[in-house]
């Protein structure tokens, strides 16, 4: 059995705004084991970002709030950290890759420094020269010229800048790594080459991952297990082969493979998901995906369907799958 | 054969800086016929937004000329830029910077038929918009909504009701999926196609995303660094992919299963700079199969199958 690094449990966000308090989390559950990548799939407004931002504590004061819930990371609760201990957890125990490299980086500090800063921080005493070295040694690892470290983010290619940001998040070898939307903004070619990267790293240090994704395909080619969000839930989780292969899932996963246009096959016409995605001040009873959903019946706009396992690694919280086990007879 | 409806010789469009001459689109031929779609793919920086304006003369063309309809409108003016106009629209990328935040939906719709003066009178512009608000499958009830008020789905249903409003046959789609969530997106190439089959529309399909590309084209041109260097019928791209570039941008879209899930990438660095290129294939900095003969001088788009050319020493 894996060993389990962080652990979710029904965890609850609200953030309140002036005209409307708005759920962005209700109740996720998940699972990261110790050198695991998992892959957190959805769209817009789903809470991907919301449950990174909960694991680091960087929701905004006083407007975010964890209403319930526990985010356990080796045992320990996150939220009951104190300002020191949150200190000590960011950055050397969990780090995180934001979307957008060109706006997370200081345009006024050379990369260098920007790398730096995080050594420094979490290596009190160390020597000067240590930390060049250990800057160097990061450039390197992510595939840049050391000697490019006194240079500014401006100076960089997008793809370049991801390097940076990843150089930064893995500085000081974090056991986790929250890498939201990490390739987004890079060209294909350039974010297969961050992709290569990041699984490369992953298994040299053995770094645990949480992915944050809405492209299938990156789940695909680097996640180990997946979880698929939808309105603040995670309404499908599993290894990865479950996700691709079983035959059942949620109406919103199907939904989801069915709006990628298949680059083996030649169809006429897509078969999205009809809709959009509900207002989260406002969200719908029972299922929360009922009013979008093709097999949406009475119980699904009353009641909201509890979580179904259909394997022990496989669960889908959907009215649908009530009676049915994996392999079993529908 | 009949005239294409969209013919490009030559065409260019340079920008100077203080560099030295960016060449954003350099030497582009091509055809689309009616009825078809020609997607242009390529990464960020590679000219394909540059090539949709100047299409559209949205820019000035440096050289070259563009033929429409069998009409040279490389130099067109007054009347016979206004039927241009009309005849050739655009849908652009991003839905929420493309709308001006201060007009109603229904504003914004009536704008173009307002300012070529298609359709005069209150009440059948009015009827006019509330028709093609149906057409892209939006609720009456936005008429007097603003863009903010909408998500970036319904916003992209204003874009394309705008490019429809005076029934062009050309329209140039400048990404316009790109900023939206995938099951958004797949209802919007559902609109657009279904439009097409209706209208009998002919597009210009600029993406980076290979797999919407291949979804919504007849005929799909690969650009690199302001040249196109393959272009094909769609299957046969896919198929026969002959351009090192086109090879290694279509291994690298992650593909959602789980049948190969090594990362290869057989291409290294990043795209080099536009400004002042010299002579040569401009792909052979990064080739896997870059060779001395790729450089020194520039190289011909060759018909190697029918309708399939490309631009490479190898084939």
């Amino acid at each position: 059995m894996a060993e389990k690094l962080l652990e979710i449990k029904d965890l609850w966000v609200e953030f309140k705004t002036d005209d409307a308090l708005v759920h962005a989390l209700n109740g996720v559950n998940l699972t990261v084991n110790k050198g695991e990548a998992y892959g957190l799939v959805g769209e817009t407004g789903a809470g991907k970002t919301t449950t990174c931002k909960s694991i680091l504590q960087l929701l905004p004061e006083r407007v975010g709030k964890i209403t319930n819930g526990e985010i356990l990371f080796e045992g320990k609760n996150i939220p009951d950290f104190t300002e020191k201990e949150l200190e000590d957890f960011r950055g050397s125990k969990c780090a995180m890759i934001f979307q957008d490299p060109m706006t997370s980086l200081n345009p006024v500090l050379t990369v260098g420094d920007q790398v730096a800063e995080e050594i420094e921080l979490h290596n009190p005493g160390m020597s000067k020269e240590d930390i060049d070295k250990r800057v160097d040694d990061m450039f390197k690892l992510v595939g840049l010229l050391p000697e490019r470290k006194g240079e500014f983010p401006h100076q960089f290619s997008g793809g370049m800048k991801q390097r940076i940001v990843i150089a930064m998040g893995l500085a000081c070898q974090p056991d986790l790594l929250l890498a939201d939307e990490p390739t987004t903004a890079l060209d294909v070619t350039i974010q297969l080459q961050i992709l290569k990267l990041m699984k490369d790293l992953k298994e040299q240090m053995n770094t645990a991952m949480i992915m944050v994704t809405h492209d299938l395909g990156i789940v695909a080619k680097i996640c180990d297990r997946a979880g698929i969000m939808y309105a603040g839930e995670i309404i499908e989780d599993g290894d990865i082969e479950d996700i691709f292969e079983s035959k059942y899932h949620h109406p919103y996963t199907v939904g989801l493979f069915g709006s990628i246009p298949d680059l083996t096959v030649k169809t006429d016409r897509l078969n999205p998901i009809q809709g959009l995605m509900p207002d989260p001040a406002d969200l719908p009873t029972g299922c929360k995906f009922h009013p979008r959903c093709p097999k949406c019946y009475e119980e699904c706009v009353n009641v909201e369907p509890k979580v179904y396992q259909l394997s022990p690694s496989h669960m889908i919280k959907c009215h649908l799958f009530k009676d049915i086990k994996e392999g079993g007879n529908e | 054969m009949p005239t294409p409806l969209l013919q490009t010789i030559g065409l260019k469009k340079y920008f100077k800086t203080s560099k030295g001459v960016l060449h954003a689109v350099d030497d582009v031929n091509f055809t689309i016929e009616k009825g078809q779609t020609l997607g242009v793919v390529g990464e960020s920086g590679c000219g394909k937004t540059t090539l949709g304006r100047t299409i559209l003369r949205l820019t000035e063309p440096t050289e070259g000329r563009i033929m429409f309809g069998g009409k040279d409108v490389t130099h067109a003016a007054g009347k016979e830029m206004h039927e241009f106009r009309k005849n050739a629209q655009i849908i652009f990328q991003d839905p929420s910077s493309s709308l001006n935040p201060r007009m109603s939906v229904g504003d914004l719709i009536a704008e173009p038929m307002k300012v070529m003066k298609t359709i005069t009178g209150k009440k059948a512009l009015e009827e006019r918009v509330y028709e093609l608000m149906n057409i892209v499958g939006l609720d009456d009830r936005f008429y007097v909504s603003y863009p903010h008020e909408l998500d970036g789905g319904r916003r992209q249903r204003i874009g394309v009701a705008r490019a429809l409003a005076l029934e062009p046959e050309f329209i140039v789609c400048d990404e316009p999926v790109s900023a939206l969530d995938v099951s958004i997106q797949a209802q919007i190439l559902n609109l657009l196609m279904d439009l097409q089959d209706r209208m009998g529309l002919t597009y210009m399909f600029i993406t980076h995303d290979l797999s919407v590309v291949k979804h919504i084209s007849t005929d799909i041109a690969v650009m690199y660094l302001g040249q196109c260097i393959e272009k094909a019928p769609t299957d046969e791209l896919f198929e026969k992919p002959l351009h090192p570039y086109t090879q290694a941008l279509l291994q690298a879209i992650p593909v959602p299963n789980l049948k190969n899930r090594t990362i290869e990438s057989t291409i290294k660095g990043e795209i080099s700079s536009p400004i002042d290129p010299k002579p040569g294939c401009r792909f052979a900095t990064r080739c896997p199969y870059a060779k001395p003969e790729c450089t020194g001088h520039d190289l011909d788009l060759k018909e190697v199958a029918p309708n399939h050319f490309v631009k490479c020493v190898l084939v």
